[in-house]
């Protein structure tokens, strides 16, 4: 490799090479004749009967949902810089081989949005201009605006994330998020009106992706999220089918130094066993894992809207199933937790690893399933409803909790 | 009395089920016996068939009781992400069901003399790997096990906390405690080690104390390091 642009060459085409081997795994000759083609023709018949006819639930979403939805589109994807850590090595260094990767890497990133956001209006233009009946000017403003947008959003992002760390680095993102989608919304629709004002700014825009654009070139923040970034992008294709094959795969995560909750590594239980140690690690495990504490709310929030949907007896069809559904999630997570090889590290008794299981999932579960059954027997019984919903709830609980847990500890080792 | 009888015909993993084969020895009440093996050998797979991570083995692995307490500590640190140091060492009570005075005297003292008091309320996946092997180590001396199965114990520990921990060794032979010990530090083994055994290309190739190995090798007076380079100089 004799130049910077030889080397950046290679990688991309490695990192082609490698996303390509990934897809290769999982589509073969019959997925793409049984399952791809079939779904492209649909697609297309679909998208041409949209230039004809829009479709009829478009009637229910106003213009304002358009716009949203662009701005959704332009707070996507990552900038690529293509450093590698070896890097760290060997070109650190070399500030021009750098500033000449990190250059190429900008150039194809834009490159990329270009692309995906002609994709994007490709599909929404039977839409924008059908439905929405903009002009084709007016989609081709818009269009430039959201291009140039998601660059510099994501060049801020990119900048924000390496400037600042931690709580700081989630509120500037966050309030980058929400400062971005009220300027977005705000101006750009009257804008498209005003050509002289979109082209105005268009200009704007430029100057701006311009100055961040020579900021990000001459940055050299942390190197460490620089890495973590890439990675990231690199394997998420890999990712992402893994995901999909239910494989356990434990991924290295940003921690604390010390724990928010039980910070002083108090106990749970007075009692101290092998029991009630292991459904301690359980719990404290569940309670300072942020991605399923998240799933578990996010879980209970729906249930509950399926339980105020539902009307009649078929409420109450669908209350137990829900219970069995929760109390198998919270097993999925207590499955994950014990799966750690420090708790490998200790002989456990069947009765023990049940026994902990059962308190777990009946002490995990109870109070969202609460949260599920009390607006829901409020709804149907007014406050009795309410007060009853409490033992009734308890009870079903604690026999799914008993029958999950024989299940997974007892048949499913068999 | 032996604490730990080993017989492996073969053993291995998914795709290469003959990894090690034909390992046989076995470890007394108050001994201390060192793996030894170049890179590869087959060391830390001897280990794992003994306590029975592996998927494929033919052969006999027997505990002197079938509820000896025993540790294997393998060579990368195994943590849980969400636990404290100290909640992962009131696990490991909770689990042999300790006295909680007793617990707390001796998990206090332990940390005092590895140097990780200040960090006793932090996650360990967080620490060095040298402190993360303390943290295994003093999960190891807490529970008192009738035997250790330690994986390269030395690798990323200063050399004061080597120090203590050979002394703390040294005080669990006295207690009667059975030690299995692989390292490449073979200075250490032939410091330490009652007995030795030496694996290479995944088959026992030596074994017995040092006088037996000097013996074998006929290099009277020689060190291990001599012996070893012999012995595996000889391999066809």
């Amino acid at each position: 490799m004799r130049t910077p642009g030889q080397l950046f060459v290679k990688r991309l085409s490695t990192e082609w090479k490698y996303t390509y081997g990934v897809w290769r795994t999982t589509i073969d000759w019959t997925v793409v004749l049984y399952i791809v083609l079939p779904a492209l023709v649909l697609g297309i018949s679909q998208y041409l009967s949209w230039w004809e006819n829009p479709p009829f639930w478009l009637n229910t979403l106003s213009a304002n949902l358009l716009f949203a939805a662009c701005f959704l589109f332009t707070w996507s994807g990552t900038i690529r810089i293509f450093l590698e850590e070896a890097d760290q090595l060997f070109l650190l260094k070399q500030k021009q081989w750098r500033k000449t990767l990190v250059r190429y890497g900008l150039f194809y990133s834009f490159f990329l949005y270009l692309i995906f956001t002609a994709l994007f209006f490709f599909v929404l233009a039977p839409f924008i201009l059908g439905y929405y009946q903009f002009s084709p000017m007016q989609m081709i403003l818009l269009f430039v605006i959201t291009f140039l947008t998601k660059v510099l959003l994501g060049l801020s992002r990119q900048i924000v994330s390496l400037h600042f760390y931690g709580w700081r680095r989630f509120i500037v993102v966050k309030g980058l998020l929400v400062l971005g989608s009220i300027v977005f919304l705000a101006l750009i629709p009257p804008a498209l009106h005003h050509p002289v004002i979109s082209l105005l700014l268009i200009l704007i825009l430029v100057v701006a992706v311009s100055a961040l654009s020579t900021k990000r070139l001459n940055y050299q923040g942390d190197f460490s999220v620089d890495m973590a970034r890439e990675r990231e992008e690199k394997f998420k294709h890999a990712n992402l089918l893994l995901s999909f094959s239910g494989a356990n795969i434990r991924k290295p995560r940003k921690q604390r130094t010390r724990p928010w909750l039980f910070h002083r590594s108090d106990i749970i239980f007075r009692k101290r066993n092998a029991v009630n140690g292991l459904l301690e690690a359980g719990i404290k495990a569940m309670l300072r894992n942020y991605r399923r504490l998240g799933q578990y709310f996010l879980l209970i929030f729906l249930c509950a809207l399926i339980m105020m949907t539902l009307q009649g007896s078929i409420k109450w069809l669908v209350w137990p199933a829900l219970a069995f559904f929760l109390v198998n999630f919270t097993g999925l997570c207590w499955q994950e937790s014990m799966n750690s090889e420090f708790i490998k590290l200790f002989s456990w008794k069947t009765e023990e690893k049940y026994l902990a299981l059962r308190k777990f999932l009946f002490m995990i579960t109870l109070p969202g399933f609460l949260l599920i059954s009390l607006p829901a027997g409020f709804q149907a019984f007014s406050w009795p409803g309410a007060v009853l919903i409490f033992p009734i709830s308890a009870g079903l609980v604690f026999y799914i909790c008993k029958i999950v847990a024989f299940y997974l500890v007892i048949i499913s080792k068999e | 009395m032996n604490l730990l009888e080993v017989k492996i015909d073969r053993a291995g993993y998914t795709g290469k089920r003959e990894a090690i084969h034909h390992i046989c020895f076995s470890l007394k009440k108050g001994e201390l016996t060192g793996l030894i093996g170049p890179n590869g050998a087959g060391k830390s797979t001897t280990f794992k068939a003994i306590v029975g991570l592996l998927p494929e083995v033919d052969g006999k692995i027997q505990f002197s009781a079938p509820n000896s307490r025993y540790i294997y500590i393998p060579e990368q640190p195994v943590l849980y992400e969400e636990l404290t140091l100290w909640e992962h060492l009131e696990l490991a009570a909770s689990v042999y069901e300790i006295e909680r005075n007793v617990f707390q005297e001796k998990a206090e003292n332990l940390l005092q003399i590895f140097c990780l008091q200040g960090a006793k309320h932090h996650f360990p996946t967080t620490f060095s790997k040298g402190m993360q092997q303390k943290v295994m180590i003093i999960t190891g001396l807490l529970i008192e096990p009738d035997l250790y199965m330690i994986d390269e114990p030395f690798v990323g520990l200063d050399p004061r906390a080597t120090l203590d921990f050979m002394r703390f060794l040294n005080e669990e032979k006295k207690r009667g405690a059975g030690i299995l010990i692989s390292t490449h530090q073979l200075d250490m083994a032939e410091r330490m080690c009652d007995s030795i055994i030496l694996i290479a290309d995944g088959q026992l190739i030596a074994q017995g104390n040092l006088e037996e190995i000097r013996s074998r090798c006929k290099l009277p007076q020689a060190s291990l390091f001599d012996c070893f380079n012999y012995i595996l100089e000889q391999q066809p």
